[in-house]
């Protein structure tokens, strides 16, 4: 009765779900903006990039280097928020699923492990794509007096993107890694917290030889430093490229450490635990 | 003439110009503009006398400072100073420029350095830009002499900068119109749960 | 027996070091419906879960139509599980559902979206394909995992306890399916269970686990011989004053044992040796025939669990407590 044409080949093993990867990112992709919760989040941020932009914008004495900080301001709340926003939705993606009682379902199709994670690493980066656009129209209001607009967007685009895909491998790693869904997500939050301090060092400090290894060594401290001293000090975009280092290197090795582990920490227990 | 290309070559040019002067022996002439020689033989000047742009914009200021004198000079210390001609604009001279100090070793008799400082335009205006050379070092006594170079006068051109106002529809309209969407979106998410 | 698809061999799982299965080994057809049987923590989940590669055995092999342990993914092609305590997306319809993993299996999705249909059918939910899950029952859900599991036209379909949770109707309504499954899609259907009854009425074979063991092994009949040590039982009352009358009527059937229980108006019934449930019905009627007024007669069904600790004479701390991982 059910061999219809449709119904896959029970011994010839099947053209292989190649694209499996792409349905994962859609289904969830799908569910993150049709579901509601994207939508929601954007709103939160939006209105957070309101009051950052319209407090910088209402100091009316401001001289262009202070309508540079205003920029900047918003820039680095828009980055570091946005970040945090699709790191917050990778630690969901594995963990929360193994807790819903989806994850087996996921997993006993012939998709692979990697293509499980791809899927997440999508959706969850479609989410500060998203925040960068909501960024756009603060990024030209704020700064098309002083001729930073284009290089603001530029920045936060290619060094958000840069960030947010570095730890959101970092966000699916732990959630791969975490027991439960809360604990994926308090240390998720716990790291970009911790990654975000050293930004906040008095300047003074931050001059120092120690405060700027410090800041060199993490990846969003050192992105969104990279970030004010190209858009405030004016310096050439090329001469902090140092600062790059970190943020790249966490995508770089954070994605090999998943490529590589991807098979032996996506499953049914936390971690491969089995 | 031959000054012109002193000027706009690098370093190397200046050196040989140093040298020919040292070959033909000029003691005490002017080299540039009207810039009093000290009686040390040192002078600086800029071979800028205008530059125009506008808020925002980097500019490259450019100085020479040459040791005409018999005897070396000690080690030196350039330092940039801007101040604004028509009065009324505040200037902090540190967001014009970054390193506004430039430490210069001795320079023999005939030598000369050129040196050149970023300088963004802060706020619009007329301004002049010089540079005071001064000695440096352990070596350095209080009866020297300060080398003053010629003001040089930049024009800054103001631009439209931000106001509340403009910034106002912004932060208001995207969170409303994301409400909206976000809205909707669960407005349809409930009909088709209650079907 | 029809073609062997699915074939264990002293499958053992470790976890640390405590055997949660212990030396599987049996072998089924196409066509067959297999029974694993066990108290809690007896190991079904995790056997199933080492038969459909979602935990890596600490020894032992399998194979399924053919492919062995070794090549999960090429297992993965060929089994359809319904997992235990499995979850759903609650705002995503039933079609949209079956589409996804149709689409996972790597079908176009025109062809996922024509699967979705005859499956949803199959399972009796056809006129709710289009209704988000959030809104099903747990019946329904349970028989969406069924359809779920037969997207790939299985040759093994695995089955962690589907009738968990559901009442009398719907046990009976997936019970029929999954018959329907094993005749019509000549699959090899293997389910875990508590139920003795679920087994009895369903599968060509038993196996009974404990402690991650195979106590028991074979066809029905000869699993509920074996396990006759604790007969079959129901339970008679009648009014104060007709206890004994009752008690010789019934104990004048042959093999049928008669006993107070506690008052001498109740009595407990039990088959000695033979399991035929049809003792009892003659019993009651013996009873009946000697103008005793019943006031009540309930049978007992035989639960696994106490046939089980008949059988194996476990000792209580061998139900395992906290069997979940
Ligand atoms: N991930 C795990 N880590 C450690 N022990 C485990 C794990 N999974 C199962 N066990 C143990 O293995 C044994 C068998 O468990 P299993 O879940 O297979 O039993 P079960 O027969 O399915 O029980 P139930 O009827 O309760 O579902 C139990 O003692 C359990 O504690
Ligand atoms: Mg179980």
């Amino acid at each position: 009765m059910m061999s219809t044409a449709a119904t896959a080949d029970r011994t010839a093993r099947p053209a292989l779900s190649r694209h499996g990867w792409l349905v994962i990112a859609g289904r969830d992709c799908r569910e993150l903006w049709a579901g509601g919760r994207g939508p929601v989040l954007l709103v939160g941020y939006s209105v957070l990039l309101s009051c950052v932009s319209y407090l910088a914008a209402t100091n009316q004495v401001l001289n262009f280097l202070e309508q540079r900080e205003a920029v900047n301001l918003t820039l680095q709340v828009a980055l570091a928020v946005g970040v945090l926003v699709a790191l917050v939705c990778a630690a969901d993606a594995i963990s929360g699923e193994r807790e819903r009682g989806t994850l087996e379902a996921l997993l006993l199709t012939p998709v692979s492990r990697r293509g499980v994670v791809a899927g997440k690493l999508v959706a969850a980066l479609s989410l500060w794509l998203a925040c960068w656009a909501v960024s756009l129209p603060y990024l030209w209001v704020l700064g098309r007096g002083v001729a930073v607009v284009a290089e603001s967007v530029l920045l936060s685009l290619g060094i958000g993107t840069a960030t947010a895909l570095g730890l959101v491998e970092v966000g699916l790693l732990i959630s791969a890694l975490s027991d439960s869904n809360r604990a994926s997500l308090a240390l998720s939050v716990f790291v970009l917290i911790a990654l975000s301090a050293p930004t906040q060092l008095p300047t003074g400090l931050a001059n120092t030889a120690v405060g700027g290894a410090l800041i060199r060594l993490n990846p969003v401290g050192s992105a969104l430093h990279y970030v004010s001293a190209v858009l405030v000090r004016g310096r050439g975009a090329s001469r902090d490229l140092s600062y790059l280092a970190a943020p790249v290197l966490t995508a770089v090795l954070a994605g090999a450490v998943l490529l590589v582990a991807a098979p032996r920490i996506v499953t049914l227990g936390a971690g491969g635990r089995r | 003439m031959r000054r012109r290309c002193a000027a706009a070559l690098p370093l190397l040019a200046i050196a040989l110009l140093g040298a020919a002067l040292l070959v033909v022996g000029l003691p005490g002439s002017a080299p540039f503009a009207t810039a009093a020689p000290d009686p040390t033989g040192l002078t600086a000047a800029s071979t800028q006398p205008r530059l125009s742009t506008s808020v925002g914009q980097h500019l490259d200021y450019r100085v020479s400072i040459v040791n005409d004198g018999h005897s070396a000079t000690g080690q030196l210390l350039a330092h940039l100073n801007i101040a604004s001609v028509t009065g009324g604009t505040y200037v902090d001279p540190e967001d014009w420029s970054a390193e506004r100090s430039r430490f210069l070793p001795a320079l023999a008799p005939g030598a000369a350095v050129a040196l050149t400082w970023d300088v963004q335009a802060v706020s619009p205006g007329t301004f002049a830009l010089y540079v005071v050379v001064l000695p440096a070092g352990m070596a350095a006594t209080p009866d020297q002499r300060l080398v003053v170079s010629t003001p040089t006068r930049v024009e800054v051109a103001a631009r439209r900068t931000l106001n509340a106002g403009g910034a106002l529809p912004v932060a208001v309209a995207v969170p409303v119109l994301l409400g909206l969407v976000a809205l909707a979106g669960r407005g349809r998410n409930r009909a088709r749960l209650r079907r | 027996m029809a073609a062997v698809t699915l074939e264990a061999d002293r499958l053992t799982k470790r976890f640390g070091t405590r055997a949660a299965v212990d030396g599987l080994s049996f072998a089924a057809g196409a066509g067959n419906i297999i029974g694993l049987l066990g108290p809690n923590g007896a190991g079904k989940t995790t056997a199933i879960r080492m038969l459909t590669t979602m935990l890596a055995p600490t020894s032992g092999s399998f194979t399924v139509g053919g492919v062995p342990h070794t090549d999960p993914d090429g297992i993965r092609h060929r089994i359809g599980v319904l997992p235990e305590s499995a979850g759903y997306p609650p705002r995503q319809s039933a079609a949209e559902y079956l589409r996804f993993f149709g689409r996972l299996y790597g079908l176009a999705p025109v062809d996922a979206g024509r699967l979705a249909g005859p499956l949803l059918a199959e399972v009796g939910l056809a006129s709710r394909a289009g209704s988000p899950i959030g809104t099903f029952s747990r019946g329904m859900r349970q028989r969406l995992g069924i359809a779920r599991a037969l997207i790939n036209d299985p040759a093994v379909v695995f089955l962690d306890e589907p009738t968990l949770g559901l009442d009398p109707a719907g046990q009976r309504q997936v019970l029929s399916i999954l018959r329907d499954i094993a005749a019509r899609r000549d699959a090899t259907v293997v389910l875990s269970t508590h139920l003795l009854s679920e087994v009895e009425q369903l599968c060509d074979r038993v196996l009974i686990l404990d402690h991650g063991r195979i106590v028991t092994d074979g066809s029905v009949a000869e699993v509920l011989s074996r396990t006759a040590a604790d007969p079959h039982r129901a339970r008679l009352t009648v009014p104060d004053g007709f206890g004994e009358r009752a008690r010789q009527a019934a104990a004048s059937v042959e093999g049928v044992q008669a006993e107070f229980s506690g008052r001498r108006s109740a009595l407990v019934l039990s088959l000695n040796g033979v399991a035929e449930d049809r003792l009892l019905d003659l019993a009651l009627a013996a009873v009946l025939d000697a103008g005793v007024p019943v006031l009540s007669f309930q049978r007992e069904q035989t639960r696994l669990a106490d046939a089980f600790l008949a059988l194996t004479s476990a000792l209580p701390d061998a139900v395992v407590p906290g069997g979940e991982p």
